[in-house]
């Protein structure tokens, strides 16, 4: 705490009446020197007054869990001990918060009697992450300004959790349709327990058992030479989900707030509650396809990314990337940090939740290939589903494809030729766009993504291609839906 | 809270123009004063123009043009003015009083040069005191209230609500306000002790042999145990 000194109004006033006491005492003139006597006596007066002793800031909450976008409000309790004057209070907020109603800095008058007041304000939280908001600064002032400010502050120790908002993929109950949407090989297996989760009415296949025939879907479907309809019931066993997020600087595309990677984050936890719901084992890790040298099929997008003009809006990131693409890459393994082994139920759900929050950009030193064979102990016999979520790129190409080649090894073909690969390609462009000019130049680049998405269905991968500023991820997932 | 504030305004501006009534008043029992209206008198009766004032007597038009004027000053840098810049009323109160209290010098320096008895006046010592004070009261208000005005805009460009601000202000302006009477009280109670303990002094030295060492003495240990314990206070 600053120790009180005088201030410069004292100052100003005794050297100015100073003048009215010398010349009273050169002229021999009694009231100039009672003239500058006043001023002397006020400030004399004045500092037996003091500013506000002790100042004691009071947090009802200490943890707060919130969702991206919501509003909290922030209480405190301010009470303050002893002396007169104004006490002003200022709390910092974290970076990404933007306040909504009344304001984090206060001024409160302190009179003779102990204070106790209420300090409240309203902030919304545009950003995933943990914040914590520690300290509430204070100062007390002197009630005339004779004396120098205190400052000093108060603990407060409020953690602020702020949770994306996970994109819910339903249940797709219409029974004439089909769900595309694709599971783990392993649940297809005939082997293994049915649960009594329903999942879908398909077509008889070899080793069903007769029990699972519905009768009245096949009687209203009876076409000659077709085979019965069966009632699917969710399997209880080993089925495994691999889900793997880009941190590449690209991935930042957009604004700080809104941006590809943000959305990726949602996408992953959407996609991880969806199969931690259907009883599947759900592993996450993080790649940097940043870490894979290459430098071929560069020219074509580096001409769109030349017409985009503003939309790159995190220079420093990708130029930092793009410098570090020079360097040789370096593996340095980071034991279990950049991977969440699978695993089932609620608890894996909050490891997955906790895991996203503190996901940052280029966290991750591996390429996707390194990444599977980093947690290729944990892959190997299981047959995975495996969930890639980037942002692809023609310069990345080569570190996607080596990776999907790198999966291959460890999928076993289904009988139903269901794809074990899904990839989910957040499309950055629409995301940064903010102009007419600039959405028309998205367009074009998604135009020229087109093609490549094209060429990755030829490595068996379904490729998901989701603009999150024109969809919903459920929508987009919802169009894998055929009709039959 | 608003009410308040206009209210602490409006004190504020009692103050200024009682101040500046009783500062104009000082000037019209001042011996330059007198001058003036000699000068005055004389410029109209010289330049043959005493014509456009002859429905008035022009003893009585001087205070009035006078009073006009201070007014309108008073007035125009109130309304007008920067508040950086309200405290050149005061200054102007000073200059009109200062004539008539400079005519209670004991010492006449400009005697020394001349023999004309340039500072004189009519009034008492008692009603210039109460003048001088008021001017000082005067000038702690404006410079305060400044000071309180400078915090309050601060206070709300950092984001403090306008009534919160308010408040302050009002309340800083009122414990100015107590201890403003209180250091007149002070200085009018000194004012009336002073003659009566400096005859007591007097007559109690005028018994002694050495008074002149002897005040000296108690003058030094004073003012040496006042530097002492300022330095004690600021350092600890």
């Amino acid at each position: 705490m600053k120790k009180e000194v005088l201030t410069k109004t004292p100052l100003r006033l005794t050297v100015s009446t100073l003048l009215f006491i010398v010349a009273g005492m050169f002229l021999g003139n009694m009231i100039l020197v009672y003239m500058g006597l006043l001023p002397v006596v006020y400030i004399l007066l004045g500092l037996l007054l003091s500013s506000p002793k002790t100042v004691e800031v009071m947090n009802p909450t200490s943890h707060t869990n919130v969702w991206v976008d919501d509003v909290v409000e922030i209480q405190r309790k301010v009470r303050v001990k002893g002396g007169f004057g104004h006490v002003t209070l200022g709390e910092e907020l974290p970076p990404y918060f933007e306040l909504v109603e009344g304001s984090n800095f206060k001024v409160i008058w302190k009179g003779l009697n102990e204070l106790e007041e209420d300090f409240e304000y309203k902030i919304r939280c545009t950003k995933r992450g943990v914040y914590y908001l520690e300290e509430c600064n204070w100062e007390t002032s002197h009630p005339q300004d004779l004396k120098s400010a205190t400052i000093g502050e108060s603990p407060i120790g409020q953690t602020l959790i702020v949770k994306p908002h996970p994109f819910n993929i339903k249940r797709i109950r219409q029974q004439k349709t089909l769900s595309k949407m694709t599971m783990p090989s392993e649940a297809q297996i005939r082997i293994g327990i049915p649960t009594t989760d329903f999942r879908e009415i398909r077509d008889y296949g070899f080793g069903d058992s007769y029990r699972h025939i519905n009768w009245k879907a096949t009687a209203r479907r009876a076409i000659p030479n077709k085979p019965p309809k069966v009632n699917d019931y969710e399997m209880e066993g080993t089925k495994v989900v691999w889900i793997f997020l880009n941190t590449a600087s690209r991935m930042a595309l957009g604004t700080n707030i809104r941006n590809g990677f943000e959305y990726a984050i949602q996408a992953v936890l959407g996609l991880s509650n969806f199969y931690l719901n259907r009883n599947c084992k759900v592993g996450v890790s993080f790649y940097n396809d940043d870490r894979f040298a290459t430098y071929g099929g560069y020219g074509s997008v580096r001409a769109s990314e030349e017409r985009l003009g503003g939309i790159m809006v995190m220079p420093d990131i990708a130029s930092k990337s793009m410098a570090r693409e020079e360097e040789e890459p370096e593996p340095v393994l980071k034991s279990t940090e950049d991977f969440l082994i699978p695993a089932m139920g609620k608890r894996q759900l909050y490891t997955i939740d906790e895991r996203m929050l503190r996901a940052e950009l280029l966290q991750s030193n591996f390429s996707l290939r390194q990444c599977i064979v980093s947690c290729r102990g944990h892959i190997i016999g299981s047959n995975p589903l495996f969930i890639i979520v980037t942002m692809i790129n023609e310069r990345r190409l080569e570190a996607l494809l080596d990776g999907l080649r790198e999966m291959q090894k460890y999928i076993k073909r289904s009988r139903m030729r269901r794809p074990s690969v899904l990839i989910i390609h957040v499309s950055g462009f629409g995301v940064a766009a903010r102009s007419t000019n600039e959405e028309i130049a998205a367009s074009l680049l998604e135009m020229e993504e087109s093609s490549i998405l094209r060429s990755l269905r030829g490595y068996g991968a379904m490729v998901v291609h989701w603009n999150p500023s024109k969809q919903n991820f459920t929508e987009v997932l919802l169009n894998q839906v055929a009709r039959r | 809270m608003r009410a308040k504030y206009y209210t602490v305004r409006l004190f504020e501006l009692l103050i200024t123009f009682s101040a500046s009534y009783l500062a104009v008043n000082s000037f019209f029992h001042s011996f330059i004063y007198e001058l003036k209206k000699q000068l005055f008198t004389d410029i109209l009766s010289n330049y043959d123009i005493s014509f456009v004032l002859a429905p008035f007597n022009p003893e009585a038009i001087l205070p009035l043009i006078i009073s006009g004027i201070v007014f309108i000053i008073t007035s125009y840098v109130w309304l007008f003015g920067s508040r950086s810049g309200i405290l050149s009323i005061y200054h102007f109160n000073l200059v009109l009083f200062l004539p008539e209290a400079l005519s209670f010098s004991k010492l006449d320096w400009l005697r020394l040069v001349d023999t004309t008895q340039w500072f004189l006046t009519d009034r008492t010592f008692e009603i210039n005191l109460i003048t001088a004070l008021v001017i000082m009261i005067e000038y702690v208000t404006l410079y305060m209230t400044t000071r309180f005005m400078e915090i309050k805009e601060v206070t709300e460009r950092r984001g403090a609500l306008r009534e919160k601000a308010d408040r302050v202000f009002v309340n800083q302006s009122a414990i100015s306000v107590l201890l403003l009477i209180a250091s007149f009280m002070v200085v009018l109670g000194a004012s009336f002790t002073v003659p009566v303990i400096k005859t007591q002094i007097h007559q109690l030295l005028q018994t002694q042999q050495y008074r002149y060492i002897l005040l000296g003495i108690i003058s030094s240990i004073i003012v040496s145990a006042s530097i002492i314990i300022y330095y004690r206070e600021h350092t600890r």
